[in-house]
């Protein structure tokens, strides 16, 4: 367990000096920047062990780690930056209970994480599998990847694996506080997010609600824990809520540093790479709108880590995914999809009120607020690319559907969850009722 | 003047509706949030005292006990033929077993080509379905018994190694 705790500061502490070295300031308190050190953190260390491995370096994890450490006592001595750790916190005495609620959930989950040796199904075949083979062999052999029949990329893997390194053996139970670092970073970066938009004590009530949302809470840490879903649900929230920040502010560090994770986000999973397109596209109408073409150099960093695992996985003739082998697009599932679709988002089980009432939201679109449409562009495009899965799925659709949908809304979660929060607080904000506005003023 | 009257008072309404259930979603997740907590005194509490190994017979059952078994019985560079009617075996053999390499034939998926040339010939049954003709004639010849596993539940498993 110390092994793996370990693990993760150094994660931490890569994160923190690649921002540091970038000069990217753009956050008001340590507190707040912790979750993007963790996100470039695990990016740096699962391409410094897949570069290590292409050129034969070996893995002890003080030749993948000593060099950060370096840099990063170089940084705290040589560069100033002062940040304060805590932000200022103006709650309500609601807002109050809601952080020690969502206190106690999360130290449920961690708790949970770590009491059961890793269970989930997806994880033996894939996440921890390549991990556990990544450390026995220690490197990438190619030949793996058709033995264990996945094209899935790396990053989840490779950390899994770096963390095995710092504890010197396979644990598959404490390795699942990786996983659970995901749940609790998501829930740091949403509560940090959705507070510019909503006020202190609203963000800690959505926060609430997300982590104790059934389905995140299980990926977090309760039987479900060791799979990518929320993983990549986290690299989709912070990439949107940077990308919104670039093209409100255009602060070119938000633009890099979402760059950075929009890269990272399509090494999770292969559904990242369609997230990056759509979010590229909405970078190149920025820029082409702003006038500041230099901007778009910065997606270079986001592209060229894709390309060459594309290129990799070319090389080394990688199994092609079963849904690219023959693509054919069958219009006439569109119906039974939609209801299922429906089905899924009404769950309450799974989601409580999460989707029911992001559609209701939707529908009426009571904010009528331009400022969300970038979180509803990319939430959206997601969500027809896996509509499209479905679509072209060679095997039962609905057996499919029931599969995985619930695991593939993980990933746009967070991001309705801000959307939400954002129509609500106007709605908060403007509500005409007077005697409403008066509660509401007082609670949130 | 009357459509802009009627939108607004629909627009109100909606907007207490979604209030409402905004509460109500907070109502359901603390209560929810209440349940899962008390699960650490109710179900958790029992996991603390497992070892390891309990944990894992407790959750992946007879499977878990055979693998370890096999698992004893075989070289860390055996190549190893895994014969099932269990879809949870065909991964969690692969995760367990590893550096062993696994190839594991699921009797409903896959189709068995003889003979096999892994040392390790292993089956594993948790619906009693049998060994075919040709397959059973192919251990008598080339395959020597070496352990076999019988659960208190039912479920079979054979270990076979090439003579």
């Amino acid at each position: 367990m110390i092994g793996t705790i370990l693990g993760i500061i150094i994660i931490i502490i890569t994160g923190y000096t690649l921002l540091r070295i970038l000069n990217i300031d753009i956050f008001e308190s340590i507190v707040e920047e912790i979750p993007y050190y963790f996100a470039t953190g695990v990016g740096c260390i699962a391409l410094q062990m897949y570069l290590y491995s292409r050129v034969g370096i070996p893995w002890g994890w003080y030749l993948i780690a000593g060099p950060w450490l370096i840099l990063f006592t170089s940084v705290l001595l040589f560069k100033k930056y002062s940040l304060k750790l805590l932000p200022n916190l103006k709650l309500t005495r609601v807002g109050k209970v809601f952080l020690f609620i969502n206190i106690t959930l999360l130290l449920f989950v961690g708790f949970e994480s770590v009491i059961r040796p890793l269970s989930a199904w997806d994880s033996w075949s894939i996440w921890l599998l390549k991990s556990k083979i990544f450390f026995i062999d220690g490197l990438i052999k190619p030949e793996i990847f058709t033995y264990v029949e996945s094209d899935y990329p790396l990053a989840i893997s490779l950390t899994g694996t770096f963390i095995y390194q710092v504890i010197g053996r396979v644990d598959d139970t404490s390795v699942l506080l990786l996983f659970f670092s995901f749940y609790l970073m998501l829930g740091i970066a949403l509560f940090f997010s959705m507070r510019k938009y909503t006020g202190s004590t609203l963000a800690m009530t959505f926060t609430f609600l997300f982590l104790a949302t059934q389905n995140i809470l299980r990926h977090g840490g309760r039987y479900e824990a060791g799979q990518a879903d929320l993983a990549l649900g986290f690299y989709f929230f912070i990439s949107a809520v940077l990308l919104y920040r670039y093209i409100i502010t255009k602060e070119r560090k938000s633009l890099l540093l979402c760059n950075i994770c929009l890269g990272i986000t399509a090494l999770i999973k292969n559904e990242g790479i369609t997230f990056v397109i759509i979010a590229q596209v909405i970078i190149i109408i920025q820029v082409l709108k702003t006038k500041k073409y230099k901007d778009i150099l910065f997606s270079l960093l986001c592209i060229v880590p894709i390309v060459d695992w594309y290129i990799y996985k070319e090389v080394i003739n990688m199994p092609k995914n079963f849904l690219l082998i023959s693509p054919t697009i069958y219009i006439g599932r569109i119906g039974i999809l939609l209801k299922e679709f429906l089905k899924e988002f009404l769950d309450l089980v799974r989601w409580n009120l999460l989707w029911a009432l992001f559609i209701l939201t939707t529908i009426l679109n009571l904010s009528k607020s331009r400022k969300i449409l970038i979180f509803y562009y990319l939430l959206f495009g997601q969500l027809a690319v896996y509509f499209l899965i479905y679509l072209i799925t060679p095997i039962n659709p609905i057996e499919h559907l029931r599969s995985s949908l619930n695991r593939l809304l993980i990933h746009l979660a967070p991001i309705a969850i801000i959307i939400m929060a954002i129509i609500i607080s106007n709605i908060v904000g403007k509500t005409n009722n007077k005697l409403l506005k008066k509660h509401l003023k007082k609670l949130f | 003047m009357r459509t802009i009257n009627l939108y607004k008072k629909i627009k109100k309404n909606c907007e207490l509706l979604i209030l409402l259930l905004f509460l109500i979603w907070i109502l359901f997740s603390l209560l929810r949030t209440f349940l899962n907590v008390t699960k650490v005194y109710s179900e958790e509490r029992f996991w603390v005292n497992y070892s390891e190994v309990e944990k894992k017979i407790r959750l992946f059952g007879d499977i878990h006990i055979f693998l370890t078994l096999l698992k004893s019985k075989t070289a860390l560079n055996d190549y190893i033929t895994l014969y099932t009617d269990d879809k949870k075996a065909h991964y969690y053999a692969k995760y367990v077993l590893y550096p062993r390499k696994v190839k594991v034939i699921e009797i409903e998926k896959d189709k068995i080509e003889l003979p096999i040339d892994n040392r390790i010939f292993s089956t594993y049954f948790a619906k009693s379905v049998g060994l075919t003709k040709n397959l059973k004639q192919m251990l008598k010849n080339d395959y020597e018994l070496i352990y076999q596993y019988v659960s208190p539940g039912g479920e079979i498993g054979k270990v076979y190694i090439k003579k």
